[in-house]
């Protein structure tokens, strides 16, 4: 009976966490159940917005559904790679084949170039595995084993697959978050109250706080440093896009047209200091072989329109304003209605 | 391959399916080879390096043995000790010493036309293991061990994954018997084995790796903090480096546990010393107690007057602080630590080696004061440069406001650091291995799962290397 307890304890003290997790809603408003819940209550969904938190800042989905007619969703967040996209655009279509059927996959393309990441790059980013985690399959693991992922993450999204059942082992980075946050707010109120400390900079930006977007002070200056050494990063190794066959877009492109539907490329206005890196030579070339390969053949269609903003209207260089929201969403509703006038 | 990674795991796991299914000779040869696989994960030019380092002192230390004379015994010894130190020299100082010549040379106004430079990478774990191999052939020249003559065994002794890229440095006088006898194995064993490693890798994954963030932040060239924040960043480093490097001496320890293996203990909660001269009784003692034995007792040790004695625990620091590492803030370090050892024997005397201090007033002020001299030191480790040192120190004397305080880094710094502090005095309780007898066997695993649901929750998303694999 005594050795049966070292079983049953660690069981039991794992269900009491695993129930508190559920019980503590972090896990609730996740990626792919926001938008699964979000399917109960739709007839249809007509269009989808996915990529990066530039698409979450920039897309006010009532907005272009009010402007459209139709019924949209905008899946865009920070921080996710296309390959997470591509698992979770997949999962929908099976799980609402009639729903989803002729759905438009509105995917950003600054300066006409899509992203271009294949399927030997990263598939997730190191904040939050769990977004590819939870519409990923077992028979995926085969094609991310054949990657040039690191061997270390590979097993990493191995392990937490298996464990995916478990929110507390699947929402591991959410539950951190939210219990660290939590617990340094309570410490800062206590010292506030006797006068220590300084209240750490809460001032919010003009950013919309969807997608994983920082909107306090300190998280706009992280993030505008983060993107000045990360474009600097990309521009000293930048190479010609080679293979755009095994591209995550080209899957897209097959994926979509599987389900009915079609993927449609749209503008993304930049900041200059992330503009630069898509103004070289090489760059340059890939989107004029993109352009002759892909959208002169049809293969692949674009919104036409022009919207650019200047830098002040980028307050953590990444992101666009929240107040230039509903412009640009609009521009993007009517270069689609233009397209698509039914 | 990390200690807490996945890769790691599959690995320990797969090497223990096969050891405990074969006899000994055979256990001895698994353990070989996953020690050469384990090193060869690093970079796989490192293990030529081990391998010639092994082969160099098993030789030598043979010789050593069978030599007649006494002139030829050192000679051998002089020419062991001389490769030894010139892997170390050339691989971890060579850099440091060309860019310092070179310095000096522009300093002097001299033109220097040779301008060498090479880019030499430091093979992970050179000094732990050129360290063991060293104390190897001095004591088989002492003849306080005869040499083995299973060159197998003792490649082993050399290669043994668990410490062999961040220590314990262990004496052969421990380690080889048990390589060499067949060892026993006791469920006892596996918990103490399973409890250090759980322990280790919540100081390292959680405490360790949190703390970091906050140091980082504090010590980033460029930034220019205030004096409390200052002191936040210098007590989260203590903790941060006690976190890291016991943490992962401790899975050292446990690993080798599983294996049927006792590697010696490395820390003994060095923060809660009275004196200098305690702290290095508790803090990396395979380190300290190697620098003992064989530096600074062959200096003269303490027999030969005050004035020498000083002098041999500056020699003996400041070589403990090259160890660390090619840079003069290690050296600066070193001498710091010589300094304070001879300022606390000139004024109290050596100190008495009562372990664990009665708690009152007077022990607790004496505990205070000699954390914040060790901490002090850290400062100077930590330091992107001698003037970023020079600026905090500043800082903490003309900028400090309670008005101030970085409320998220104070708190990142007294939970985690509290959190270690709480559960190492719940659980070290003088004996590391028998802490976990004083509860109740039921208590025991309920605290061993929250240890893992801790880890597993609350360790960042990016893991941080092992501070001590630089070293």
């Amino acid at each position: 009976m005594r050795k049966l307890l070292f079983v049953i304890i660690p069981i039991v003290i794992f269900l009491v966490a695993e129930l508190a997790v559920r019980q503590w809603g972090y896990t609730k408003t996740s990626w792919y159940r926001g938008l699964s819940s979000h399917m109960k209550t739709v007839e249809k969904l007509d269009v989808i917005f996915i990529g990066s938190s530039r698409v979450a800042a920039a897309i006010d989905s009532n907005v272009f559904d009010i402007k459209t007619g139709l019924t949209s969703y905008n899946i865009g967040v920070g921080p996710s790679k296309l390959q997470s996209h591509y698992f979770l655009l997949r999962k929908l279509f099976k799980e609402y084949p009639t729903k989803t059927k002729g759905i438009k996959v509105l995917l950003e393309a600054p300066y006409m170039l899509p992203s271009f990441t294949n399927w030997s790059d990263q598939w997730f980013a190191d904040e939050q595995p769990q977004y590819l985690i939870n519409v990923l399959n077992f028979a995926d693991l085969s094609k991310l084993f054949q990657s040039d992922i690191d061997l270390e993450k590979k097993l990493l999204v191995t392990f937490r697959k298996l464990f995916d059942w478990s929110y507390l082992f699947s929402y591991r980075e959410r539950i951190r978050n939210g219990v660290l946050s939590k617990m340094k707010n309570l410490f800062q109120r206590s010292l506030l109250q006797i006068g220590i400390g300084k209240k750490q900079e809460s001032k919010q930006v003009d950013l919309v706080s969807a997608g994983g977007i920082r909107t306090d002070a300190i998280g706009v200056n992280l993030i505008k440093e983060r993107t000045i050494t990360s474009v600097a990063k990309r521009m000293t190794k930048q190479k010609p896009i080679k293979d755009w066959g095994n591209t995550v877009v080209s899957s897209l492109i097959t994926l979509s047209k599987e389900s009915g539907g079609e993927l449609i490329l749209f503008n993304m206005p930049l900041s200059t200091i992330q503009g630069k890196e898509y103004q070289t030579e090489i760059r340059h070339n890939d989107r004029e072989f993109f352009q002759e390969t892909y959208l002169q053949t049809d293969i692949i269609k674009a919104l036409t329109f022009r919207a650019s903003y200047p830098d002040k209207e980028f307050p953590d260089l990444l992101h666009l304003a929240k107040s230039k929201r509903v412009d640009y969403t609009t521009i993007v509703s009517n270069s689609f209605f233009k397209m698509f006038p039914n | 391959m990390l200690f807490n990674s996945y890769l790691f795991l599959i690995f320990f796991l797969l090497i223990v399916g096969i050891y405990i299914n074969v006899k000994h000779r055979s256990q001895n040869i698994v353990l070989l080879l996953a020690s050469y696989v384990f090193y060869g994960t690093w970079d796989w030019r490192f293990l030529f390096l081990i391998l010639a380092s092994t082969f160099v002192d098993y030789y030598l230390s043979l010789k050593i043995y069978q030599s007649k004379s006494q002139k030829n015994s050192k000679r051998l010894l002089f020419l062991s000790i001389f490769f030894n130190l010139g892997l170390l020299g050339f691989f971890k100082y060579f850099g440091f010493f060309i860019d310092s010549a070179n310095q000096l040379f522009n300093l002097l106004g001299v033109e220097n036309t040779a301008n060498l430079r090479l880019n030499i990478i430091l093979p992970v774990g050179i000094s732990f293991y050129t360290f063991q191999t060293m104390s190897y052939t001095i004591d088989v020249a002492r003849k306080k061990i005869t040499p083995i003559r299973n060159y197998l065994d003792y490649s082993l002794y050399v290669a043994f994954f668990p410490q062999l890229v961040a220590g314990p440095i262990e004496r052969a006088k421990n380690l080889i018997p048990q390589i060499v006898n067949k060892r026993h194995y006791k469920i006892s064993n596996i918990r103490s084995g399973l409890w250090l490693v759980s322990w280790g890798l919540f100081k390292k994954v959680v405490v360790a790796d949190n703390l970091a963030i906050v140091v980082d932040k504090i010590f980033r060239t460029g930034v220019e903090p205030d004096g409390i924040s200052c002191l936040i960043g210098i007590y989260a480093f203590a903790f941060q480096i006690y976190g890291d490097f016991s943490g992962y001496s401790d899975i050292a320890r446990g690993i080798s546990k599983l294996l049927g293996f006792n590697l010696m203990v490395n820390f003994k909660i060095p923060y809660l010393s009275r004196n200098p001269q305690e702290f290095w009784n508790r803090w990396h003692i395979s380190l300290s107690s190697w620098l003992k034995d064989y530096l600074y007792i062959p200096l003269g040790g303490s027999r030969l007057g005050n004035i020498l004695t000083y002098r041999n625990l500056i020699i003996t620091m400041v070589l403990g602080g090259i160890w660390h590492g090619a840079a003069w803030s290690f050296i600066i370090w070193g001498l710091y630590h010589g300094l304070l050892l001879m300022i606390h024997r000139f004024m109290f005397g050596s100190y008495s080696k009562k372990e664990y201090p009665r708690f009152n007033i007077i022990e607790g002020i004496k505990i205070i004061t000699t954390f914040n001299f060790i901490c002090f030191g850290w400062l100077i480790f930590r330091a992107n440069s001698v003037e970023q040192a020079m600026f905090f120190l500043k800082q903490i004397f003309t900028s400090s406001s309670l008005a101030q305080i970085q409320i998220h880094s104070l708190f990142s710094l007294i939970f985690f650091a509290g959190m270690l502090w709480i559960l190492e005095f719940l659980v070290q309780n003088r004996d590391d291995l028998k802490s976990l007898n004083y509860y109740r066997p039921e208590l025991a695993i309920s605290f061993i799962t929250c240890i893992w649901i801790g880890i597993y929750i609350l360790a960042p998303s990016q893991g941080q290397n092992f501070i001590y694999f630089q070293f």
